[in-house]
């Protein structure tokens, strides 16, 4: 099997070799890039499979890089993860919409980086017009909208429905509470923000409440604080 | 921003960066070598801590900040943020009871992600401080013409000795604990943005109460 590729542009050398160690030990291929500008043509000559963008590049280049990235269909379609400062709250939200996949905030855990990663890259191989999603006892069954754990129909409303399917389909991802309005109740319907957090609070239910399952799948709808939730199997860190 | 604040960033910032590549290092080292897991596992520990440090240290400087400025103020149901928080706290202490009950209106002005923060941190002591079988009573109710959040654990207290001292920044009951002495300070700056007074009182080996006493609007 050949060892996917990951491109990591970062300008501090200490972060991008650490990175690159721990990737390369988690077998992984890494190319390295300091600048935007040897980033792209790195993207351009060498075709990474994901990107690791630092978003504190000088002069906000990470974010033209994205841009630039999104313009040109033979890279358009490369994911990208961002690694954000804690203390950038707006810079996230900014990020994900301006076309970042997901995002690590420094000091980031290795562990879970990689877990990103694959997950990343499992997400963007398999195609988006799945009809049915698995994770562990928990299954969604687009056809018969239906929701199973450990082969047992739970009890669930039509939006915490969609909600779960939107999820599902994009897992380890954390969104804004806008963007899941926009995706799961469509973007053009007025709906105060708040009414997410009333949604994720009936999903978590449906999901605790049922059956005799020794996972709590509830457990899973994470709250990333100060941007919004994600949904996730990795264990969850205060 | 002042001098104080900004020195606070700067410093979070570029310790973040060395933190970044001890911890990763660390994390490596950790998954490679059986025989030192002990060790690395305590250093993973600590280099987190100083994260959580100065993650709560640029969040209170924020707040110091913010009082200052005109913070952002809007209809806030209090109800609502109290139950999601309740909710979240159970997912992480599956074997702990979380009773929540709302006993008088819940809408206030106020800051919603602060409210949830302060709350959040106050359900998080409640839930580290009792026992795995442990009872959190969370209760949002009206006294004498103030309207209060009451949670009550039935937990291991605080010694009387602490307690005039325990929002003092920096100030840790158990030096052993992994906690970092700002929480209850962050809770204390939050409450006094919304006009809101914290009260604490503790029986040793007992638990402990902790009051959020807003005024009637």
């Amino acid at each position: 099997m050949n060892a996917k590729k990951i491109l990591i542009v970062e300008d501090e050398i200490a972060i991008r070799e650490m990175i690159r160690t721990s990737l390369e030990m988690a077998g992984f291929e890494c190319l390295e890039a300091g600048d935007a500008q040897d980033a792209h043509i790195q993207l351009v000559d060498n075709k990474p499979d994901l990107v690791l963008l630092d978003w504190m590049l000088p002069g906000n280049s990470g974010l033209e890089l994205i841009r630039r990235m999104k313009r040109d269909t033979s890279i358009a379609d490369v994911p990208v993860i961002m690694l954000t400062a804690r203390t950038d709250e707006d810079n996230k939200i900014q990020g994900l919409n301006s076309g970042a996949d997901d995002y690590v905030t420094k000091p980031f855990s290795v562990r879970e980086l990689i877990a990103r990663i694959k997950a990343l890259l499992r997400r963007s191989a398999s195609s988006s017009e799945n009809s049915s999603y698995r994770m562990q006892g928990l299954q969604l069954d687009d056809k018969s909208h239906r929701v199973y754990i450990d082969d047992e129909a739970i009890d669930i409303g039509p939006t915490e429905y969609k909600l779960l399917r939107f999820f599902m389909a994009n897992e380890d991802r954390a969104f804004s509470r806008s963007q899941i309005l926009d995706n799961v109740w469509g973007g053009n319907v007025y709906i105060e923000e708040r009414t997410v957090d009333v949604h994720i609070r009936r999903l978590r239910n449906a999901l605790r409440r049922a059956g005799t399952s020794p996972i709590d799948y509830g457990l899973y709808i994470q709250t990333v604080r100060g941007t919004g939730y994600r949904f996730s199997s990795l264990v969850i860190q205060k | 921003m002042t001098d104080n604040t900004r020195l606070v960033h700067e410093l979070s910032r570029e310790l973040r960066a060395p933190l970044t590549v001890i911890s990763g290092y660390l994390e490596t080292l950790y998954d490679t070598h059986e025989e030192w897991q002990a060790p690395f596992d305590r250093m993973i520990k600590q280099s987190n801590r100083i994260d959580r440090l100065l993650n709560d240290l640029v969040y209170l400087t924020r707040l110091e900040e913010a009082e200052n400025e005109a913070a952002q103020v809007a209809k806030v149901d209090i109800a609502a943020v109290i139950q999601m928080v309740t909710d979240e706290q159970r997912l992480y202490h599956p074997n702990k009871t979380f009773s929540y009950a709302s006993s008088t209106q819940s809408d206030i002005q106020g800051n919603g992600d602060q409210l949830y923060t302060a709350f959040t941190k106050l359900l998080e002591n409640a839930g580290e401080n009792t026992a795995p079988d442990g009872c959190i009573e969370v209760l949002w109710h009206e006294v004498n013409g103030t309207r209060v959040l009451c949670i009550k654990d039935n937990g291991v207290g605080i010694e009387p000795q602490h307690l005039p001292r325990i929002t003092d920044r920096f100030y840790r009951t158990d030096l052993n604990s992994d906690g970092v002495g700002l929480g209850l300070c962050i809770v204390k700056s939050i409450l006094e943005h919304h006009s809101a007074c914290l009260r604490i009182s503790s029986e040793f080996g007992k638990g402990t109460a902790i009051e959020c006493v807003f005024k009637l609007e």
